[in-house]
This record gives C-alpha cells, sequence and structure tokens, in this order.
C-alpha cells in the first residue's frame, strides 16, 4: 500500500508544479465576488454568473492554447417517442448562423485564427467547443454568446442537414452490424428509461422530423442557467470570468422545464434478442447488465433502494478486473488461455444521469461459437463471484489508475472534458480530484458483492449477432 | 555532435501584450516558441532527438526502427505478426508478469507497426522511486530477449485470421485495400499491413525471428524522448537502450513508386446503404520541398474541415454526405492523396460527378487570392495547437528522427508557408495531380461506370 501513496503524491506533484505564467494579480471585486470554488492544488477556479451560468477555468500553461467548451444540459435522455435525435439535429443546425454571423462567416472567423472546433451529443449533454491559439479565445465568447441566443433555424437548411444527420446514421449505425447490436441492446435492455433510444435518433423519427421540431427544443434547453462553459489552458482564471460575464453575463436566465423523470422499471427476467445480419460476418455476443450510476442528487431519485455509493467505484474495479490489460481475467482465460474469443472486454461508465449498463461483450474466434464464448463468460462470472479477488490484483488495478490519471493531464482537451462532463450531468467537477481516492478505497470484499448483487441473470439483456 | 535550437522564452511575454482578437493573419507567429528540441548522436551511432519537458512527471521514449509491412518481401503480414507476438512473451516472462511488472512501475509500453517503420514506445512516470530504472530493464529484456513461443504465435495467427474475415464487413476497409492496391500496382506499399489468409497461415517462428533479427538493431534505430528528464539522464537512457542491441545492418531502401499511368475504376459490389467512395492517386515523399505548397493547396479542397471546398459542396450546400474529405500522407515514398466521401446508394452518380468536377476545377483554375490568404492564416493560427502536449511533441520529434527532416523542420516550418505565392502553390498542384490518372473505387450501390 505504501506504493500506492507514494503514487497519489506524486499525481499530487504533477499539478502542482504547473507553471504559472504571470505573478500576482489583484482580483477585480467582481470576479471575487462569483467565484464560486476554487481547487487551488488542481488549478480550477469555478465561477457562477448571476444569470446562473456556471463557468469552469482549468488553467494549464505548457502551450500558448486554449480549450473553451460550453456545455448545455439537453441530450438524447430528455427525448421522448417520436422525437428520438432531436438533440443532435439540433447540434448541427447549430452551425447554421444568426442574423448577427451567417453559417459561412462563423466558419470563417475560425478558419482565419486556425481553431480546431466541433460539437458532440450524449444521452445526457449537448457540447460544443473551439481549441485555438491563447489570444484569439475570445472568439469562442462571442460565437457561443450569440448562438445561444440568436440562431436562425432556416427551414431549407434544415432540408440539406437532416440528409446529412440520415447519412451519419447509414454510416455509423445502419451500415455496421455491431452498432446496431449495441442499438438492439439498449432498445432492449430498457423500457421507461430515456437509454432505450440511440442518440442519433431512430430513422423514422429523422425522416417525420420538422424545423419547428427544433425550434422548441432551443427554446426549451438553450439558456445560460442550463450551461456550462469550460475553457482550460494558458487563462487566467479572473480574466475568464470577466470576459464570460461581459459577454454571456447579460443573456437573462428564463424559466428551466426539467424533464420528467423516467427511472427503468424492474427487470423481471432475462432478455435475449437474436440478430441476423446480412452484412455481419462474424458473431458477436454481448451482456448488459443493470448496474447503478453515480448521479446527481434529484429529487426524484430519493426513491427506494438506493444504491451505495461505493458500488459504482467498485464496479469500476471490476470492469478492470475483469478486462483492462494481459493480466486481466478475460484475456488471461478466455483470449490467450482457452482461446476461445480474439477479443473480450467488460466495460462500465460510472458517471451517467440513469442507471446504465454493465457491458460484457466478446467475438469468438473461427474454431469458437458465440454460445461456447458466453459459456466462459459465465464461468469467469461465477468465479469472481465465489472467490475474492487477490490483493495483488487490485493493488495492479489500483496503480493503473493513479498512472493513468498523471498521463492524462498531458491532454488538456481531455481535463476539460472531464470537467465539462461532470458538471453537465450534475455530479460535479469536484469528482475528477474525488475519484482516485475513492477507487483507492474499493475492496476485494466489495468487488465481490457488486458482482453478486448485478451480474444476474435475472438483470440482463443478451445479444448474440449472428453471421448472415 | 550537438545542435540546439534555441528559442527563447520571449514569446511568453510577447503573447502576453498581444491584443485579443487581433486579425491573425497580421501576427508574427513564426516567433512563436516551439519547445527547444536538443539533437545528438549517440556513440554508437543513433540519432537522438530530446526535448526536456517539466511541467508533468511523465516521460515517452519512442524507438523508431527502419522496418516495416513494406520490407517483409512475400510473406504478407509478417511485420504485424512479429510486433503481436514480440510483447507476448520475453526473457522468460509471459505477457501477464509483463503486463503486471509494468503497471506495477507506472509504466505502459506498446509496439507498432507501420510502413516504413517498426516503434517500440515506453511511457513512464519520472519520480517514483526509480522506477524508470526497473522499467527501462524489463522494456530492454523485451526489445533485446523475445521467446516468441510457437504456441503464442499459434493463436496470434488465429486472431489475424479473425480480423481478416471482421474486415469483410466494413465497406470502409475494403474500399481502402483496393484503393490501396490499385495506387501502388507492384510497389510494397500496395498490401495491406495485416497480410492475407493465405500468407499469414505460412508464417513460422522462425521467420519472425529472421525479421526480428534482421530489422531490430541499432544500425536502424533513431530515438525520440520527451519529458522530465535531465539531458544527463537522457544521454544515458538513449545509450543503454542503443547499445543492448546487436549492431546489424541498415535496412534496404524502399523503392521509389511509379506515378499512374491511366485512370482506373474500380466497383466492388457489396450490400449496404451506403456507397463508400475514394479517389485519388501517389503524391510525395516525407520531406519533399512541395509539401508546403500541397498542405496549403489541400486546406483548400478538403483537407480543413468546413470551409474547405470538398466539404462546403457536398456537405454544407447539398447534404450529400455526412464525411467528405480529402487528405494526404507522406512516408519514405510517396503517401497517397485521397479524397472520400460516403452516401446512400440513390445518390451516388450525383456526389460522384459533383467531386470529380472539383477535382478537375481545382487542378484547371487552383486556388484563389482569398483562399490562398485565409488558409495560411489557417494554417498559422493552428501551428500552436501542434506541439501542446508531451505525446504529439514525441510524435513530431520522432517523425523528423527517423525521415531526418532536419533539426531546424519546425522551426522553419511556418517561413516556408511564408514563402509561397500562390502562383507557386497551382504550378505545385497541376505539377502533382492528374485527374485524368487517379484512381476511383466504389463500394456498394449500382456500378456508375456501367
Amino acid at each position: 500500500m505504501c506504493k500506492i501513496k507514494s503514487l497519489i503524491a506524486l499525481a499530487l506533484i504533477a499539478t502542482l508544479t504547473t507553471s504559472c505564467m504571470s505573478g500576482n494579480q489583484a482580483m477585480p471585486q467582481q470576479a471575487a465576488s462569483n467565484r464560486t470554488a476554487v481547487d487551488a492544488k488542481n488549478k480550477i477556479t469555478e465561477y457562477t454568473l448571476d444569470n446562473g451560468m456556471v463557468v469552469v477555468v482549468k488553467e494549464d500553461h505548457r502551450a500558448p492554447v486554449v480549450i473553451s467548451q460550453l456545455w448545455y444540459k439537453v441530450g438524447s435522455s430528455d427525448e421522448y417517442s417520436g422525437i428520438t435525435g432531436v438533440s443532435h439535429a439540433l447540434e448541427h443546425m447549430m452551425f447554421k448562423g444568426t442574423d448577427r454571423y451567417s453559417g459561412a462567416d462563423f466558419t470563417a472567423m475560425l478558419r482565419r485564427v486556425g481553431a480546431r472546433h466541433n460539437a458532440f451529443t450524449g444521452s445526457d449533454y449537448t457540447g460544443y467547443y473551439q481549441q485555438m491559439e491563447k489570444s484569439h479565445w475570445p472568439l469562442s465568447l462571442e460565437l457561443e454568446s450569440d448562438r445561444m441566443v440568436n440562431l436562425k433555424l432556416r427551414e431549407e437548411d434544415f432540408r440539406k442537414e437532416i440528409e446529412v444527420v440520415k447519412e451519419e446514421r447509414r454510416l455509423r449505425t445502419d451500415d455496421q452490424p455491431v452498432s446496431k447490436a449495441y442499438e438492439q441492446l439498449y432498445a432492449t435492455a430498457f423500457n421507461n428509461s430515456p437509454y432505450g433510444h440511440p442518440v442519433i435518433g431512430w430513422m423514422e423519427d429523422l425522416q417525420h422530423m420538422t424545423v419547428a421540431d427544433l425550434q422548441v427544443w432551443y427554446e426549451r434547453w438553450y439558456m445560460p442557467n442550463n450551461a456550462v462553459l469550460v475553457v482550460a489552458g494558458d487563462v487566467q482564471p479572473d480574466e475568464v470570468y470577466e470576459r464570460a460575464n461581459q459577454s454571456m453575463g447579460a443573456i437573462p436566465a428564463r424559466q428551466l422545464q426539467a424533464s420528467k423523470p423516467r427511472q427503468e422499471v424492474a427487470q423481471e427476467g432475462e432478455r435475449r434478442v437474436l440478430m441476423q445480419s446480412q452484412l455481419a460476418k462474424k458473431p458477436h455476443l454481448m451482456m448488459g447488465y443493470k448496474v447503478p450510476s453515480i448521479k446527481a442528487k434529484n429529487d426524484w431519485d430519493a426513491a427506494p433502494a438506493q444504491h451505495e455509493e461505493w458500488e459504482a467505484y467498485a464496479l469500476d474495479v471490476l470492469a478492470n478486473i475483469l478486462s483492462h490489460g494481459a493480466n486481466s481475467r478475460f484475456h488471461k482465460n478466455i483470449v490467450r488461455g482457452r482461446q476461445i474469443a480474439i477479443a473480450a472486454s467488460a466495460s462500465y461508465s460510472p458517471y451517467r444521469r440513469y442507471n446504465d449498463l454493465f457491458i460484457i461483450s466478446g467475438t469468438p474466434n473461427l474454431e469458437h461459437t458465440i454460445g461456447q464464448l458466453e459459456e466462459a463468460f459465465e464461468e469467469e462470472i461465477e468465479r469472481i463471484k465465489t472467490e475474492l479477488i487477490d490483493e495483488k490484483s487490485l493493488e495492479t488495478v489500483k496503480l493503473r489508475k493513479i498512472a493513468h490519471e498523471v498521463f492524462s493531464q498531458d491532454s488538456t482537451m481531455h481535463q476539460a472534458y472531464k470537467i465539462g462532463f461532470l458538471e453537465a450531468i450534475g455530479v460535479g467537477w469536484q469528482e475528477t480530484s474525488a475519484y482516485l481516492d475513492r477507487i483507492q478505497e474499493v475492496t476485494a470484499e466489495q468487488v465481490r458483492t457488486v458482482a453478486r448483487r448485478y451480474l444476474k441473470q435475472e438483470n440482463r439483456t443478451v445479444v448474440h449477432l449472428q453471421a448472415g | 555532435m550537438t545542435k540546439q535550437t534555441n528559442r527563447s522564452k520571449a514569446w511568453r511575454r510577447r503573447l502576453a501584450q498581444i491584443v485579443l482578437l487581433m486579425a491573425a493573419s497580421l501576427l508574427s507567429l513564426s516567433a512563436l516558441a516551439l519547445p527547444k528540441i536538443e539533437q545528438w548522436t549517440d556513440a554508437s551511432g543513433v540519432p537522438v532527438y530530446f526535448v526536456h519537458e517539466t511541467v508533468l512527471p511523465i516521460a515517452g521514449i519512442n524507438l523508431i526502427f527502419s522496418g516495416g509491412h513494406a520490407r517483409e518481401g512475400a510473406l504478407k503480414g509478417l511485420s504485424n505478426l512479429c510486433i503481436a507476438t514480440w510483447g507476448q512473451a520475453a526473457a522468460g516472462l509471459d505477457s501477464d508478469e509483463i503486463s503486471v511488472r509494468f503497471s506495477d512501475y507506472g509504466t505502459s509500453y506498446g509496439l507498432h507497426n507501420g510502413r516504413d517503420n517498426v516503434v517500440a514506445s515506453l511511457n513512464s512516470l519520472t519520480a517514483y522511486h526509480g522506477n524508470l530504472e526497473q522499467a527501462l530493464d524489463l522494456f530492454i529484456d523485451i526489445l533485446t530477449k523475445p521467446d516468441f513461443p510457437a504456441s503464442e504465435l499459434e493463436r496470434i495467427k488465429k486472431n489475424v485470421l479473425t480480423q481478416l474475415r471482421n474486415q469483410q464487413e466494413n465497406p470502409g476497409a475494403i474500399a481502402g485495400k483496393a484503393f490501396t492496391k490499385a495506387i501502388y500496382g507492384d510497389h510494397p506499399y500496395a498490401h495491406p499491413g495485416i497480410g492475407y489468409e493465405e500468407t499469414v497461415s505460412r508464417i513460422t517462428v522462425d521467420d519472425i525471428r529472421d525479421f526480428y533479427q534482421r530489422y531490430i538493431v541499432t544500425a536502424n534505430l533513431s530515438i525520440a524522448i520527451v519529458g522530465d528528464l535531465s539531458r544527463t539522464q537522457a544521454e544515458s537512457i538513449a545509450h543503454r537502450l542503443a547499445t543492448s542491441l546487436p549492431a546489424g545492418t541498415q535496412a534496404a531502401a524502399i523503392p521509389p513508386v511509379a506515378a499512374l499511368e491511366q485512370e482506373q475504376n474500380i466497383h466492388i459490389p457489396f450490400p449496404t446503404q451506403q456507397v463508400h467512395v475514394l479517389i485519388g492517386q501517389p503524391l510525395i515523399e516525407k520531406g519533399n520541398a512541395d509539401f508546403f505548397a500541397l498542405r496549403l493547396a489541400n486546406h483548400v479542397l478538403g483537407g480543413s474541415g468546413f470551409g474547405s471546398r470538398i466539404m462546403e459542396e457536398v456537405r454544407v450546400k447539398r447534404g450529400l454526405a455526412y464525411s467528405s474529405h480529402s487528405y494526404f500522407q507522406s512516408f519514405r515514398q510517396a503517401g497517397p492523396f485521397v479524397i472520400n466521401f460516403q452516401t446512400k446508394k440513390e445518390q451516388l452518380n450525383e456526389a460522384l460527378t459533383l467531386v470529380k468536377g472539383l477535382v478537375d476545377e481545382f487542378v484547371a483554375a487552383g486556388i484563389n487570392e482569398e483562399e490562398f490568404a485565409l488558409s495560411l492564416a489557417s494554417i498559422r493560427g493552428n501551428y500552436a495547437l501542434h506541439m501542446a502536449s508531451n505525446q504529439s511533441i514525441l510524435n513530431a520529434i520522432g517523425t523528423m528522427a527517423f525521415y531526418n527532416l532536419g533539426i531546424d523542420y519546425f522551426d522553419d516550418y511556418l517561413e516556408r508557408f511564408d514563402q509561397l505565392d500562390i502562383e507557386s502553390v497551382n504550378s505545385t498542384i497541376k505539377k502533382h495531380l492528374r485527374p485524368q490518372k487517379m484512381v476511383t473505387v466504389v463500394v456498394g450501390g449500382d456500378n456508375p461506370w456501367q
């Protein structure tokens, strides 16, 4: 354990030694009064504008580069039948311009300064980012503050852009058997939870989507009190605050109509899908077990049978024990030892707005069937439910997590993404530093407990993708 | 011999004075600080490139060997199999033990198979109880004492055969293989790194060992190091690594790529909703002086996302595709120039005619003044983003070392763009791009040429 402690100290040094470009500055009064949280160790400063918009600054002075991300707390898990994909379609249309800056102006302004820029939509958020040489970054605020309120959703633009979205769906899902199988896994596992429909939307919903649907969505969700600005890189926090307040502080807050809760109904027995794809050339197996997530504390979440907080971290460690690295159970026993699969993985993301799936998946090699792979997975799961994992394996996982944390500080984009993501789902960026501590506290007994509690047949959905 | 580029840190003060939101194109960004790159030749003759980066307590080391799948001869897939089997067992340790030990040291390592080279990399924490020394010992064991167990080779061959089957369901992979084969013909670059079923099945442990012994030698090595190490430490690490290997002899040169003689149109039926289209030809090798003009030209054509001609015409104006780009790569010899897009099969002809017309016009009329100025500004502004992490610096100096681009390459990079004018860019486009002799591959839909 002393090894682990010194590594934690090291992770700390990594953040402490980040060089600072300028000396002491007089803190402007207003910045100080709107500063709502500071993590000096990790150089993260949070402000809340008077209109409710949250601004989080992560300093990283290694290179004269800034990344600016604007996150809206809306995603496909706010959607319902008939309008699936509307958050993502709106994300596409956000590049079509305002009265002030046309879509072409928007593109040209960012091109002129050599910015990288794009956007992303997930089940729990929609985000927009620009990365550029630091002297230009306020351009981000100029463009984002404009399109937060002034977007022009034109019928003519929409008719073309929705075709682009359909091509994206064909490219990423319809013509990809494994992606389609994942879509089936989620659609089968979740009845009431909005995780049952895909982020990009069902094709029929895209076919019948109108620009009016997008207008409603834009007006409902795009407002400062539903947004988080993350600025990371070679910047001074108070200066970021001043600029953000200047460009976005005057945008009035509006009444936010939150989505109604749609927690998943209890699953009573295993669900199985047999998918036959003409495109698939080899079989693929996936098994999704319903598990708890680390979530924001919602009013509607005070339901009975609450999960204990450590469970999510134990599930994270469990996924690592099963499938991360050459010493993992799946690799050692299924890929290398018995040579049943070419790849076998266990994946779990602890932070979500709703409860999600712990997914075990794999591709059998040409000499084995999907049924044989399922049996092999069953045996490994059985073993992890009976025998305690050894301390050495547990320590290896923990060491890897610490080293990974230090290595990940090399990417400013990744740092900003973690902060924005945790803010968008309501967990809070402070979790970025709490995570490692929680992982270090996980015990072998807890790993066995979550395996017993959640990796149960009656709690899972199994998809067999058969080659056509 | 030691040479250093010593850009002062004055840029920090300088940039602080720059008024925010000023027009980008006027700024003297070529004075933008780059990491200080140090270069020396180890006593073993190995060139070493080093950047001292102290903010994070990490170091990355890349050992780049001439080798790769362009040099594997008739046994296609040999280099890939060698890499995959190599890390599985060394100095009597199996992959399980190797993986646990590296984790204990706060370290990870990787082996990568390229066309021209094989790269062995080590990423390590630097400030943790002598871990780097232990990690280096293990890394050297892996480099110098691979066991290549026959049982592991057999297992990995089965995996590769399954992967080859996987690729048959991926229209993008099918199109890529057909395109590469068509533009390279008899050249070794024509073949996929993964090989073919019939060649992979034939490869033995002896073949792998021969390949390893031929290429993993000091005479074939360049080293790149970035991170929280002193120059002295870096020198000593490079020396240890370089001298742990047998001297060997340099790899044979890769032959030049012949220009295409005639237009080729290839249609491969496939039952997807979309067709995948690739259009292109071989372009230039690393170090070719025309790189700068072609980089700027491609920025205009389709290399820079929104605002580039192909993206605007195909996606933004007509909604014909989600992804539509052009790009080029350079290797020891000419890499490919590629235009790619995917569209639903019903509109293949419309999209194909449009894109071919864009290429014809691009070559015939070139770019205009406005495009020239905007792309130049864009490339300048974008430059800072390419050296913003240890990993990106490591990749950059590794390329510099392996392809012998010269120690001033990155310092002079933006100046090389400044020296361009629109006439030189347009004549360089005409010199290299031959729309009438390009390869077009269409996977899916109806044959557009029937």
